[in-house]
């Protein structure tokens, strides 16, 4: 039995690094071929696979921050147009007839205005007497008050029966009056009032009523303002308000009689300032590009959504527009360095003449109207759109890989276990036969031992 | 031997060696079964020159040795299964935590 017991540990010793079944049966064949992409898979190192996630996980990172730059790039694109509410400013030859406002949508140009009359508002006042504290005592007992101003009434309940509380309360009415409490006594002797004056110019009626009486005297009648824009209407325009619309985005107010010129010009002096936030992203969103480009690159080298975003930035800073003195970003100053990146030059735009400036804000549009901004901002929502961008999109596939590893392991997962299960099926089967075959060796040796002692075939078969 | 054990004989062979260890287990059984049974017909003289003996011996020891053999041979792939399986679940456990 010692020599059985040699034989199959030499067997083994030989066999045992080498996992090659024996035998040619297709079963055996079968066997080798799982056990063969068992071991593949077991000898994959775990670095290597730790190393591929590391890939994966890295990409999706280098993807979120390059995401991260396209949307700056965006939102500086986007500060570009919303600096256009101050590209106008308005000047005004002679501020003590009118002052102005301007706002982004009035058009640059001369406006002369002739105010003929500034306009003056209505007054009123109380005559009560006997008012020393306004705190505690008011023109009437009456706990609600009619207001007239015009030709409209507010009914008007003061929170306390106090002059004060009354004034505060017709200020809150929403009347277009204005209610103050005035001291006309000495300082030994006050004699408090209440002052009313009409918000609109023209002769507007005030009057407060507390059920029983009027409390109010009048004490000016107003007038209407008039004003002629650029000599028109001659008779002039009439206006029961101090401030008038002149111009779309271009507000008057009226202060005396005279004429003075209003002047609108546009500034690129806010455009300048986005321009170099826009070009100091672009450099951001370029240089991390950069990263992920060539033999010693990141994590994203050869994949496309670099080529599609390098695009991106090259088409954006390549537009050219279709007409005016200015067409392309370099004559706002905007220039490719040797390596890429962009350089901004302000005194491009400080140097533009007015019409050019007209024309620089053509050119920039607006993103949702046309011009380089509408564009940019297209292309660019290409790369940062949060369902079809080019970020977006990738980081879906690289998800998808993620996925697909998951369940191709979880199959492989499924068939090792079928694989084990085999094998322990079959080394059971094995041991038993093992058995099987020893108890059956030991059977028929006594049984041949038992009537052959003298055959020497017999014998030596034990 | 006769022919009907000679066949048993070249089947368990087969068996044994194509790794059909529950058809090895029946062929055995069968083997052994038909050689007790011939050995009883065999008068004495018949019995002490026959080679019947030492053909029985030798084919079951051989069938015990080979499927020793082959039992660690399936140990071996089972163990290599074994050490796969558990670098895939480490795998899957890490893709599970690493997920994006």
């Amino acid at each position: 039995m010692s020599t059985v017991n040699n034989t199959v540990s030499n067997a083994l010793a030989t066999l045992a690094p080498q996992t090659s079944t024996t035998g040619s049966s297709t079963f055996a064949s079968d066997l080798q071929g799982s056990v063969n992409r068992a071991l593949q898979i077991a000898s994959l190192p775990m670095q290597a696979l730790q190393a591929d996630q590391t890939t994966i996980s890295g990409k999706t990172s280098e993807l979120s921050t390059l995401g991260g730059l396209f949307n700056s790039l965006q939102t500086a694109l986007q500060g570009i147009s919303g600096s256009g509410s101050s590209t106008v400013q308005a000047a005004v030859g002679n501020s003590s007839i009118v002052t102005a406002n301007v706002t982004g949508s009035a058009l640059p140009g001369t406006y002369s205005v002739d105010v003929l009359a500034p306009g003056s508002t209505s007054s009123a006042e109380s005559s009560a007497t006997g008012i020393t504290d306004p705190t505690t005592q008011s023109l009437s007992s009456s706990s609600s008050f009619t207001l007239t101003v015009g030709t409209s009434t507010y009914t008007i309940t003061p929170s306390t029966n106090s002059l004060n509380a009354l004034a505060a309360a017709i200020n809150n009415s929403g009347a277009p009056a204005q209610a103050v409490v005035i001291n006309l006594g000495s300082p030994e002797a006050p004699s408090y009032q209440l002052a009313l004056q009409s918000t609109a110019l023209g002769g507007v009626a005030l009057q407060l009523n507390d059920g029983t009486k009027n409390l109010l005297t009048s004490l000016t009648t107003g007038t209407d303002g008039s004003y002629t824009v650029n000599g028109q209407p001659p008779g002039g325009i009439t206006t029961d308000s101090s401030t008038v619309t002149i111009a779309p985005g271009l507000n008057v107010s009226l202060e005396a009689v005279g004429t003075t010129n209003v002047t609108v010009t546009s500034n690129l002096n806010s455009v300048s300032s986005e321009l170099s936030a826009f070009v100091t992203a672009y450099n951001a969103a370029f240089t991390e590009l950069q990263k992920n480009v060539g033999t010693n690159g990141g994590t994203l080298v050869g994949d496309s959504a670099v080529f599609s975003m390098q695009q991106a930035l090259q088409q954006m800073i390549s537009y050219t527009g279709s007409g005016g003195s200015i067409t392309s970003l370099a004559q706002l100053g905007v220039e490719f360095t040797q390596q890429g990146t962009l350089t901004f030059d302000s005194t491009a735009v400080a140097g533009l003449s007015q019409t050019q400036i007209n024309d620089a804000l053509t050119f920039l549009g607006d993103p949702n109207n046309g011009g380089f901004l509408q564009f940019a901002n297209n292309t660019l929502n290409g790369i940062t759109d949060p369902t079809t961008g080019v970020v977006a999109t990738e980081t879906q596939t690289l998800n998808n890989q993620n996925q697909n590893d998951q369940t191709q392991i979880t199959n492989d997962q499924s068939q090792l276990a079928l694989l084990q299960t085999n094998l322990q099926n079959q080394m059971a089967q094995a041991n038993a036969l093992i058995t099987q075959l020893q108890n059956q060796n030991t059977l028929l040796q006594g049984l041949f031992q038992y009537s052959t002692s003298n055959n020497p075939n017999a014998q030596s078969a034990g | 031997m006769l022919k009907a054990q000679a066949d048993l004989a070249r089947e368990l062979r087969a068996a044994v060696l194509g790794n059909d260890h529950a058809k090895a287990g029946h062929l055995a059984e069968q083997y052994t079964a038909a050689l007790s049974e011939q050995w009883a017909s065999m008068s004495e003289p018949e019995r002490a020159t026959s080679g019947i003996p030492k053909q029985a011996v030798e084919l079951l020891t051989w069938a015990r040795e080979m499927t020793i053999m082959q039992h660690a041979i399936v140990g071996q792939h089972l163990a290599a299964v074994q050490k796969a399986h558990r670098y895939l679940t480490a795998r899957a456990n890490y893709l599970r935590t690493a997920a994006i």
